[in-house]
């Protein structure tokens, strides 16, 4: 173990390091007490200090005092050494953070015990002071390892639709291997309306609910095949493979329809409403993914603009009733 | 000199005679307090006497210079105020005793070297 030695008398100094030493210890020497603060505010500082308490300038209670008030996570366990044997003094030199006390001259014996002692608590402070440390890294790890996780994931939390990264990934590679046979595929890019206003009217866990409820009606009107997402906030995308240029109205409108049964049977307070723009994808438009979604934002912002244009009060956007009276829903062909 | 050898436990496996350089450390220590103490004796300044005196207890017990360490306690404790001719007395015994003791851990010094 390393152990600092403060002590201004050369004979007990050299005395003391000596048997230390002898011991298997590596000491550290010092004669004054700030020599003793300076050593033991290091980065390596020993870990046990023996300090005689009479010194000139800083004594060994006031070296004491400063290592607790300043190096408060520090563990460094200290053995005053006093000629005094007063009980007062002992009392004030155990106050100022002193762990325990040797009265000189030393018995050697003495000294052997109480430094086992000291050991055994720097010991038992390091090995904790390491799990601490061990425990705090393997949290941040574990935090690490999580986000990680949560951007490698491809599912949207909150619905159990595909997310922004998922919808991209798989649209990519359902876009090309369709181009390739030669079928047509539907684009929709859909957007809430009024998000915010339910958010602000009920609070964000009712504008959550109103999400999944979203995202449950998409996955009641599409296909187990069809590639639905949440890209964030408001926003759906869906890609349905295999969907020629007729049959895109007939899904249009059955969205639109199970929007105004919901909005029926629910008994909240605000109903549930999309603006979808839709582009087809054929052999004749070979754009990109990316490129694609672009069209469809833009034709889904003409649809949120054409439906305010209709009503102030836009952000509840229902179906005439005469639709809702004849429930012929259509059916999409199997394919 | 029954401390001294006890000291000898202290002796590291190689190295030259550990208790010779004790002695050698107390002398050059004990012959500078020494000299403190009566500096401070010509200035009338009490409270360096005692500081002197205190730490000439320490390395005597250390080293086991046992009638040295109680002068120096005496000393210490001794409120002279005034009576600064009583602490001429007890300075002059110390004195004596410091010559007491060099003589004897010279010898023995000497003895170990031989």
């Amino acid at each position: 173990m390393r152990i600092l030695i403060a002590e201004d008398d050369p004979v007990s100094s050299r005395l003391l390091a000596t048997t230390l030493t002898k011991w298997g210890h590596e000491v550290v020497v010092t004669a004054t007490g700030l020599e003793a603060w300076a050593a033991l505010r290091e980065q390596d500082a020993p870990l046990l200090a023996i300090l005689d308490w009479m010194m000139p300038g800083m004594n060994g209670v006031e070296v004491c005092r400063k290592v607790r008030q300043e190096i408060s996570d520090s563990p460094i366990y200290i053995i005053l050494l006093t000629a005094l044997n007063r009980k007062e003094d002992l009392i004030q030199g155990l106050e100022a953070g002193a762990d325990d006390y040797l009265t000189k001259p030393f018995n050697r014996h003495e000294l052997r015990v109480r430094l086992k002692v000291g050991g055994r608590i720097v010991e038992l402070q390091s090995t904790l002071r390491e799990r601490v440390r061990e425990l705090e890294q393997a949290i941040v790890e574990r935090k690490r390892a999580e986000d990680e996780l949560r951007n490698l994931s491809l599912t949207d939390s909150l619905t159990g639709l595909y997310n922004h990264r998922g919808f991209f990934t798989l649209a990519d590679h359902q876009t090309k291997s369709a181009r390739r046979t030669g079928q047509s595929s539907l684009l929709i890019y859909a957007d809430m309306d009024g998000l915010k206003q339910i958010n602000d009217t009920f609070g964000h866990n009712e504008g959550s609910l109103a999400i999944a409820k979203t995202a449950e009606i998409l996955r009641l009107t599409f296909r187990d095949s069809d590639i639905l997402a949440r890209l964030g906030g408001d926003e759906f995308a869906i890609l349905a493979p295999a969907v020629s240029r007729q049959q895109t109205d007939t899904i249009i409108a059955r969205l639109r329809v199970n929007i105004a049964v919901h909005n029926l049977q629910a008994k909240q307070g605000y109903q549930l409403s999309l603006s979808v723009g839709a582009v087809v994808i054929d052999h004749r438009n070979g754009s990109s993914i990316e490129e694609l979604m672009v069209e469809a934002d833009r034709a889904m912002y003409a649809d949120k603009r054409s439906k305010r244009a209709k009503a102030s009060d836009i952000a509840i956007h229902e179906l005439p009733t005469r639709q809702l009276e004849a429930p012929k829903l259509p059916e999409l062909e199997p394919v | 000199m029954d401390v001294l050898t006890s000291l000898e436990d202290a002796q590291p496996e190689e190295g030259s005679d550990l208790v010779v350089e004790l002695i050698d450390l107390y002398l050059i220590e004990a012959a500078r307090l020494m000299l403190a103490v009566h500096q401070a004796f010509d200035k009338k300044d009490q409270l360096s006497i005692r500081r002197a005196a205190h730490n000439l207890r320490g390395s005597s017990s250390s080293l086991g210079v046992r009638q040295m360490a109680l002068i120096c306690d005496e000393v210490e404790r001794t409120e002279f105020n005034d009576r600064f001719p009583i602490a001429a007395e007890v300075l002059s015994s110390m004195q004596d005793e410091f010559e007491r003791a060099r003589l004897v851990l010279l010898a023995e010094r000497q003895r170990r070297l031989a």
